[in-house]
């Protein structure tokens, strides 16, 4: 038999989209043709297994530390966090953290909340290949550190324990995996911050405003989903939200210093 | 890499008037239909033309000043694969003089970067990398790949690229077409999009507005994320999806079926759970605290 349906229109069959006039059409070319009927039946089947399958595959817990050991393995260079980034501007110290206001005052040497502004620095050196390099390792591991928080966010779970994080005016309760995520996070910011500001100088003041105001944004994102989640651990959609604004940070950041070493 | 030869710059010596401080750019080389460019640089304004002669055309004027530099990666007579140009202009002033239009063969990838500027892109079905600090970039056409990271400056796309990125932190984004993939984010800016059928999608703001309207594509999936930013959803009723929304501390408005909206968690906010058409493709929507609207196109 010739014209047989095409797969678009067995599709908009099985989606039921069809006009009338099409629908008839299908069907009577379905009840002559066994080759289209054999095709329905195969698209059918397909979408029924599709439609067993789980839509979120949690990885194992035991999976993190080989994962954090491989990502430790795979840096280009490791950073220290103490390389002029002492700029924490005043009126910052509710967000010790790097710009994460209510989070711990963990031990995080020298690291500012990704701000660009605030007493200045000590004048970096600044060979324009080695912010180059900062900043190619600094998109590394920003590619590591979003990889990181969204298997930990994914896997944070009710039956995860919390971890009591101290530090702040009335101690945080956070689940264990959340708040390792943020460490692998904070991490990322202060590597991407030694970058930033490293190459800072080459950044029009136009442009530090631009980014100073989006991440004050952020900050106070973070703040209020983190504070939300404390008070609701098991909520996995603010635990998306807040992986995504994570992200956001970590992307601004990574822009702006490359910006600054383009 | 060899230096375009020095006679593919025209000084524009000796012109009366105003144009005595400026510097004609005209280059031109046979090029590869899927030639390479790059530029980067000073410049206020540049016009990008995606044409069916398999040349490279770059045009316009520079302050007298700047410094234009032109690479290619030919042999001779050979077309070209692949170019860069680097503009610098040592003073800032004389950076909103610079326009510059570039013709190259439809197929051609370019990429473009430069601080407030004005980049206009039309008929490239290649590929696009466009990269500025403040101004505008304007897409009309559809390129395979398209590929835009803005500061402040505003994103328009008319057209219905394949693979779609557009970042920005305060400019707006606004799309006019469809994708197979795309994935807008912005931190402040309001992103609308407007037009057929999308794929796959992510669209992601802290506290800027989403506003999709479109059709789901089957097979795909489409993710709406905001912390405070308000997120309206319009879908063709040819869609066929399983929606899940929630605003953890906000509302949904549910015009879209008779589902109606569940409280959160703990009392808090509004969850909702609903099919459109026969469900499907999964979208899902989530917010801190923004409103969400679900209505027809």
């Amino acid at each position: 038999m010739n014209n047989h349906l095409t797969w678009e229109e067995l599709n908009d069959h099985v989606d039921g989209v069809h006009s009338p006039a099409d629908e008839s059409r299908c069907q009577g070319h379905l009840e002559r043709c066994s080759d289209c009927r054999a095709r329905l039946d195969e698209l059918q089947a397909t979408l029924r297994e599709v439609a067993n399958v789980a839509r979120e595959i949690d990885p194992p817990q035991e999976s993190w530390p080989a994962l954090r050991a491989e990502l430790e393995r795979r840096k280009l260079v490791t950073l220290s966090g103490e390389v002029g980034i002492s700029h924490v501007p005043p009126g910052a110290e509710s967000s010790p953290s790097g710009g994460l206001p209510g989070a711990p005052a963990r031990a995080l040497p020298g690291v500012g909340p990704g701000t660009l502004s605030g007493a200045p620095s000590p004048a970096p050196a600044r060979p324009a290949m080695w912010s180059r390099w900062r900043v190619a390792a600094a998109a590394v591991l920003l590619v590591a550190a979003s990889s990181a928080i969204t298997t930990l966010v994914l896997r944070s779970g009710e039956g995860t324990g919390p971890t009591v994080v101290a530090g702040t005016a009335s101690a945080a309760i956070l689940p264990a995996a959340v708040a390792e995520a943020e460490e692998g996070y904070l991490a990322s910011v202060r590597e991407l911050s030694v970058a930033l500001d490293v190459a800072r100088q080459e950044l029009s003041p136009r442009t530090i405003a631009i980014v100073e105001r989006n991440l004050a944004l952020i900050d106070a994102a973070i703040a209020e989903s983190r504070e939300a989640l404390v008070r609701d651990p098991g909520n996995r959609v603010l635990l998306d939200v807040l992986a995504g604004t994570y992200r956001q940070k970590l992307e601004l950041l990574r822009r702006a210093a490359q910006l600054a070493s383009s | 890499m060899q230096r375009l030869v020095c006679g593919m710059l025209v000084l524009a010596l000796g012109v009366p008037g105003a144009a005595w401080s400026q510097q004609k750019v005209n280059v031109r080389r046979a090029a590869a239909p899927d030639i390479s460019v790059r530029i980067a640089g000073t410049y206020a304004t540049l016009r990008i033309v995606g044409t069916t002669v398999d040349s490279l055309v770059l045009t316009g004027t520079l302050p007298r000043n700047a410094r234009f530099e032109a690479f290619d990666g030919g042999k001779g007579v050979e077309p070209l694969r692949g170019a860069k140009v680097f503009i610098e202009v040592p003073e800032d002033n004389a950076a909103a003089s610079g326009e510059l239009e570039l013709r190259v063969p439809a197929r051609a990838r370019v990429w473009a970067k430069a601080g407030v500027a004005t980049i206009e892109a039309t008929g490239i079905t290649g590929g696009l990398d466009l990269n500025i600090v403040g101004g505008a970039i304007t897409v009309t056409s559809s390129p395979r790949e398209l590929n835009i990271e803005s500061m402040d400056g505003t994103v328009t796309i008319d057209g219905s690229p394949s693979w779609v990125r557009a970042k920005t932190a305060a400019g707006d984004i606004v799309m006019q077409g469809s994708s197979e993939d795309a994935a807008f984010t912005s931190v402040s800016g309001t992103t609308r999009v407007t037009g057929g059928r999308f794929d796959r999608g992510r669209f992601e703001s802290v506290t800027g507005a989403i506003a999709f309207t479109g059709v789901v594509g089957r097979g795909g999936a489409l993710t709406f994320d905001t912390h405070s930013g308000a997120i309206d959803i319009r879908l063709d009723t040819q869609s066929n999806a399983s929606l899940e929304a929630t605003s953890v501390a906000g509302t949904i408005e549910n015009l879209l079926t008779r589902q109606r909206p569940a409280t959160g968690r703990d009392g808090r906010g509004q969850e909702l759970s609903t099919d459109i058409g026969s469900g499907g493709t999964p979208v899902t929507v989530r917010t801190f605290k923004g409103p969400i609207r679900l209505g027809r196109r």
